[in-house]
């Protein structure tokens, strides 16, 4: 016997479903933490069963791939022309693969009308959510096996991977290449020569000003100039101090620069445990 | 709708809205639960040994290699669900290789890197600490498929192997992952990002299972309603799920092109450090153990082993379970670890 008529089971299931959107989101703001990963996005991207057409608007399990603006970044921080042809194959490798996640959801849904109205119904709303996984889980397993989706779900990473490097988005370290760090080493060593010139003629010019002056000037604290005397000394300390030579022991101290400066994974290996 | 139905769903989430308010009294859960040491440590790696005493130099020792994805604390959830526990208590000494977060300046680090210098520093570590030429190699998922081209390589120095939900045929049809994964431009991806974001990897792997992962998981979670000790549990393994580090660049992209996309190893024609990995040089005996309802590392693919081993001594070992179930399940913690050690012990 079925206690729940058959026209409202899949009420019941999207009110569940809404009552657990809620319950985890009023869970995640009182505890101030997610307590689950992506749950709430997972709960959002299939809810509301009963209409299947609104079941996948958001990218379930994929949100890292669905939101292609991490952190702060924002679209509307990067120029349109640099970004545009590639957001927009962004948006449509979403746009089919969504289409995909829509007609999984449909047939998912189909499958359990089917079962509920034609077999011996399970006889609880419990029951009928996991049939409702049941089937949801067949029928992705069948798309997600064809060549057409794989296609989709790769086109989805080469286009988000796409859009990043237009945008400059991404940990990868500067080039090897030095040319482009060499160029705008030139043109910042060009603006400090150009600065200096400028700062020589000012100089001289308020020091003609001061000897001409009847009255002895204040005299104004004088910044050194500029210099690149012995640039090379400067850098060659420093490194040394980066290097890792202890700062109490002198860097002539037979061994111990040896020992600090560069650590020898191997050198444990005759004996790495002491015991 | 049905009255019925109405109380039905509200009892449903008044359970789950208690789950989620005791899970949250909870906190950040504890991994890790034997005690061990890291007995040596290089770029990129830890190497730990479980346990203390000198009853251990008795024991029949075994390295485990796990995998550059997910942190190997699965393996040690919790003092009840512990695969290294278990193997303890069934009389071997274990070491494990934990793999470390890649650095910024790691990306260029190659799968050969991790092969053929790290687990092999880590091999010889093992052998000085326990005065011995030859170790017996445990991998698992990932790792397994590490320890199958050490093994490949370095012959001289394994003595037994035993590989766990290894994936070795990477194109078998059931390989989800291996499909979806043909197509990726994986070089632009490692020049866009350097390091491969875990969340990258997490994303994709929850995508293999939507359903099951996302709705079930959520319902589930009701019927722990004050059940303290299953509630911690879960949350482990939460927190296990999320925590996946990111990926050095250049192993990532050698991985995915030379075995995902490529399937270089069962082909023959996998090289390392300019060194040619073949699966049929491998001649100490092996055991591969599989799961059987496995999604991520098909049964299929982990079989494939034993067409492609050079060695005559080959044992297989099913386990009728999930991926992650034969790391934690109570199924897999009475019946792997035993199994393991005493195929080891009869070959010593």
């Amino acid at each position: 016997m079925n206690p729940i008529p058959p026209a409202n089971w899949a009420q019941a299931l999207a009110q569940l479903q809404l009552q657990f959107a809620t319950t985890l989101s009023h869970a995640e703001r009182t505890a101030g933490t997610r307590p689950l990963a992506n749950l709430s996005d997972w709960l959002q991207a299939f809810s509301e069963p009963a209409d299947p057409t609104a079941t996948t608007a958001q990218a379930p399990g994929l949100a890292f791939m669905a939101n292609p603006w991490p952190g702060s970044v924002s679209p509307v921080t990067v120029g349109t022309d640099r970004w545009g042809v590639a957001a927009t194959r962004y948006r449509e490798a979403l746009a089919a693969l969504q289409q995909a996640w829509l007609k999984i959801g449909i047939e998912a849904w189909s499958r359990l009308h089917d079962a509920l109205t034609t077999h011996e119904a399970a006889d609880n709303l419990r029951a009928r959510y996991d049939l409702w996984i049941y089937y949801g889980e067949q029928v992705f397993a069948e798309q997600a096996h064809s060549q057409p989706y794989a296609g989709l779900i790769s086109e989805l990473i080469n286009a988000q991977v796409a859009l990043h490097l237009e945008c400059g988005i991404g940990n990868k370290l500067p080039s090897d290449d030095p040319q482009p760090l060499r160029r705008a080493l030139a043109e910042a060593h060009s603006r400090e020569a150009s600065l200096r010139s400028e700062l020589k003629k000012l100089q001289e010019s308020h020091d003609d000003d001061s000897t001409s002056s009847p009255e002895p000037a204040k005299k104004a604290p004088v910044r050194p100039p500029l210099s690149r005397k012995k640039p090379t000394k400067k850098k060659s300390t420093k490194q040394a101090g980066r290097a890792g030579v202890p700062k109490t022991a002198p860097a002539s101290t037979p061994g111990t620069r040896k020992k600090t400066v560069k650590q020898k994974p191997r050198a444990a290996k005759s004996a790495p445990d002491g015991s | 709708m049905s009255h019925t139905a109405d109380k039905s769903t509200e009892a449903l989430a008044a359970r789950l809205a208690r789950s989620l308010a005791q899970l949250a009294q909870l906190g950040v859960p504890e991994i890790g639960a034997t005690q061990h040491e890291t007995i040596f440590s290089g770029r990129g790696f830890r190497l730990l040994r479980y346990g203390s005493g000198p009853e251990r130099a008795q024991a029949c020792p075994v390295l485990m290699v796990y995998a550059l994805v997910n942190r190997p604390w699965v393996l040690d959830l919790e003092p009840q669900r512990s695969i290294i526990a278990r193997l303890m208590d069934a009389g071997l000494d274990v070491f494990l290789v934990e793999w470390t977060d890649p650095r910024q300046n790691d990306q260029s680090t190659t799968l050969a890197d991790y092969i053929c210098d790290m687990l092999d520093q880590c091999v010889d570590a093992t052998c000085a600490v326990r005065q011995e030429t030859t170790v017996n190699l445990l991998g698992v998922c990932q790792g397994g498929t590490f320890s199958l081209c050490y093994s490949a390589l370095f012959t001289h120095k394994v003595r037994n192997l035993i590989t766990m939900v290894t994936p070795v045929d990477f194109h078998t049809e059931d390989n989800l992952l291996s499909h979806w994964v043909r197509g990726v431009d994986v070089e632009r991806m490692v020049s866009c990002y350097g390091n491969v974001p875990g969340a990258f990897l997490n994303a994709l792997f929850v995508a293999l299972q939507p359903f099951r992962l996302g709705g079930k998981k959520a319902l589930d979670l009701a019927d722990l309603a004050d059940d303290h000790d299953r509630l911690q549990t879960f949350a482990r393994m939460e927190r296990w799920i999320a925590d996946s580090p990111d990926q050095a660049g250049r192993a990532f992209a050698d991985f995915l092109t030379m075995l995902f996309q490529r399937n270089s190893l069962v082909k023959g024609q996998m090289v390392l450090g300019g060194r040619a990995v073949r699966l049929d040089d491998i001649r100490c005996p092996i055991l591969n153990v599989y799961a059987l309802a496995d999604h991520l590392v098909p049964a299929t693919a982990s079989r494939a082993l034993a067409q492609h081993a050079g060695c005559s001594d080959y044992t297989e070992l099913a386990f009728d379970g999930g991926h992650i179930g034969i790391y934690v399940s109570r199924h897999a913690q009475q019946q792997i670890p035993p199994k393991v050690a005493a195929w080891l012990q009869t070959r010593q």
